[in-house]
């Protein structure tokens, strides 16, 4: 399934740069496939137009399973399979004994359904190779990276843009990649 | 991106991001100091020490205890409720400082949420040893009638007790690691040989993508908002063990606010005694700033006022509300058998933190350092006069007894130091100790240029 694959990429060295070429980029026709930054460069995602994550309707739904499990485990532990007989009332649904762990478990399931999502999608899961173009891109490098199997790709444009917009090396690679 | 001419710098020395990752790997990449050996050493003793006195315990029973018919809480859960409160800093810092976009947390939120998770592990030893026969601790779990005993109870927060801790511990473990996945992959891109296999493990292929950023954002803004309510119910719940029972001393509705505040309080107490010893072994005075230190106390001022007005609150409450018994037992606390414990605790967490007004006080580093050790004391015997003063002379003056611990309650005591310190002296050597990749979004860099397109409104 994986297999070699060409990238053009151009290194930076301060985060408005990047920002600027992302910005510049977004008026032509040439797609960034992704960045690599040290940090959240915040504004890059939208140069890129990178959608919104929905991860967060994962974590609600995620919620919704662990308060439902919450509920159903101590109906039925505490009123059907054994009503616990407290001073003769009725066995019923103790709504606000019942909350605190109703809330633990809705955390606790947001937490870590989220979590594990986040892990799958991000495609970050021990065994997966990491795309390391520099060894400093997590270190004081940002790298801007282009799909060179792309037709659309305009090298002499990207490379111009990127250089007037202060990248310091343009470099072409051929390596495996889990990038996209 | 985080400039303005009326406040701090949040990192000091003019530091590029390279001398960043260059200062907080030194450790890792570099062979252990000396000091470091020592300390290493002597909290493995202690954990020895602990781990042979909770064995005794565990062989011989609860009977090696100072606990008896009148008095049977005493020590363990003084010390389980004083730990899992140091915990709470932690998350108030990654969590609740995140919520609120306090930059200042990125410097100190690594070490303070491993202090938490190392909290946790101590706190969660006493009650789980306290069951005495720990093998079968298990029947805490919602398992099945025909298992050999009945369903757990939900109406008990003795049961809350267990959903809480444990999905506190689980989800500010996740939201450390998570935190921690590009510092990592910092240190696996500069490693070379078994090192960079195993931090290649745990960084699971992390390369700061821009995709992945965003979705890394996102998942850390979540857990906060859900961190923040969790850390306030899980010490609401351990203050409900107290609040339900009919203890004179115990049944008050003060009790869930008074202990977070408590918590909160004692938290940054532990959180300041460890990175003032950090930033000046380590050398990071100029990630962990005086500004740093300035907020941190800042915080333990208003927390510690808290606790003091919960104070003077309860006993209003209990000569107000008529009851003898409940009368009878907060002035057995100021002026009974153990009046020492009530007047400790008021003298370090009510009088002590007020000295936090003096701008001189809050940015000495020494002092604050003697302060910090003062408030853990002061808020350990909080929980001592709560759990013994409020038992030991309970409605029938014929069971009234007297309580002081045995060796075995004192070696566990120092044991979940040595726990502590052994977790967090691996940690700082193995793991950056400040959050590397968070740091370098909030440090001042020089404006190169005016952006060309501000960014648009999503």
């Amino acid at each position: 399934m994986r297999k070699e694959r060409k990238f053009l990429y151009g290194i930076f060295n301060h985060p408005d740069d990047i920002l600027n070429a992302a910005y510049a980029l977004r008026s032509t026709r040439n797609e960034i496939l992704d960045c690599f930054t040290p940090f959240a460069v915040h504004g890059l995602d939208r140069a890129m137009n990178v959608k919104r994550s929905r991860l967060g309707i994962v974590a609600f739904l995620m919620g919704l399973t662990g308060f439902l499990t919450a509920v159903s485990l101590q109906y039925y532990t505490n009123v059907f399979d054994w009503p616990m007989n407290i001073g003769g009332k009725p066995a019923a649904l103790a709504v606000p004994t019942f909350v605190p762990v109703c809330f633990e478990l809705t955390v606790l399931c947001t937490a870590y359904g989220m979590g594990i999502t986040f892990f799958l999608r991000a495609r970050i899961l021990h065994g997966v190779r990491e795309t390391v173009f520099e060894t400093r891109q997590s270190d004081d490098q940002f790298i801007m990276c282009f799909d060179m199997d792309k037709p659309t790709l305009n090298i002499d444009e990207v490379t111009g843009l990127m250089k007037k917009n202060g990248a310091l090396e343009v470099k072409q690679v051929e390596m495996m990649a889990g990038v996209k | 991106m985080y400039e303005s001419p009326i406040r701090e710098p949040l990192v000091n020395g003019g530091r590029t991001y390279h001398d960043i990752t260059e200062d907080i790997c030194r450790p890792i990449e570099n062979k252990p100091t000396t000091a470091w050996k020592v300390g290493f050493t002597i909290s493995v003793i202690f954990a020895c020490i602990g781990v042979f006195s909770i064995a005794r315990t565990s062989f011989i029973g609860i009977g090696v205890w100072g606990v008896n018919k009148t008095v049977g809480w005493a020590w363990d859960i003084t010390n389980f409720v004083w730990w899992f409160g140091i915990g709470h800093a932690g998350t108030l810092i990654s969590a609740i400082l995140l919520l609120f976009r306090q930059k200042w947390r990125t410097g100190v939120n690594r070490s303070a949420e491993a202090m938490t998770i190392f909290a946790v592990v101590c706190a969660g030893l006493f009650p789980i040893f306290h069951m005495g026969r720990v093998w079968l601790a298990y029947f805490v779990l919602p398992l099945p009638n025909a298992f050999g005993s009945l369903w757990v109870n939900f109406n008990s927060p003795l049961l809350w007790d267990v959903f809480a801790i444990s999905t506190y511990f689980s989800v500010s473990l996740l939201f450390w690691y998570i935190g921690l996945i590009p510092d990592i992959a910092t240190v696996r891109d500069r490693a070379k040989g078994t090192a960079k296999r195993i931090y290649g493990i745990f960084a699971v292929g992390w390369n700061g993508s821009t995709r992945n950023w965003a979705r890394y954002e996102l998942v850390c803004l979540i857990l906060a908002g859900i961190s923040t309510p969790l850390v306030l119910s899980v010490h609401t719940i351990v203050s409900m063990d107290f609040a339900t029972s009919v203890v004179p001393g115990w049944h008050t509705t003060i009790f869930p606010p008074y202990f977070v505040a408590g918590a909160i309080f004692s938290g940054f107490g532990m959180v300041l005694t460890l990175l003032l010893v950090a930033r000046k072994v380590m050398n990071y005075e100029n990630y962990i700033t005086i500004g740093h230190i300035e907020a941190m106390c800042k915080i333990i001022m208003l927390t510690g006022s808290m606790v003091g007005l919960a104070y003077i609150t309860e006993f209003f409450v209990a000569w107000y509300s008529g009851v003898e018994y409940e009368q009878y037992a907060f002035l057995n606390r100021a002026t009974g058998p153990y009046w020492w414990a009530y007047w400790s605790m008021m003298t370090c967490n009510v009088i002590a933190p007020q000295v936090f007004w003096s701008k001189w006080a809050r940015t000495t580093p020494w002092f604050v350092f003697f302060l910090a050790a003062v408030v853990n004391v002061g808020m350990w015997f909080e929980r001592f006069v709560i759990i013994v003063t409020s038992l030991h002379r309970d409605y029938l003056p014929s069971s009234w007894r007297d309580y002081s611990p045995t060796i075995t309650e004192i070696g566990i005591y120092s044991g979940t130091f040595g726990i502590f310190f052994t977790l967090y002296f691996l940690f700082s050597k193995f793991l950056p100790v400040i959050a590397i990749s968070e740091v370098k979004a909030v440090m001042p860099y020089p404006e190169k240029h005016e952006l060309k397109e501000t960014v648009d409104a999503h």
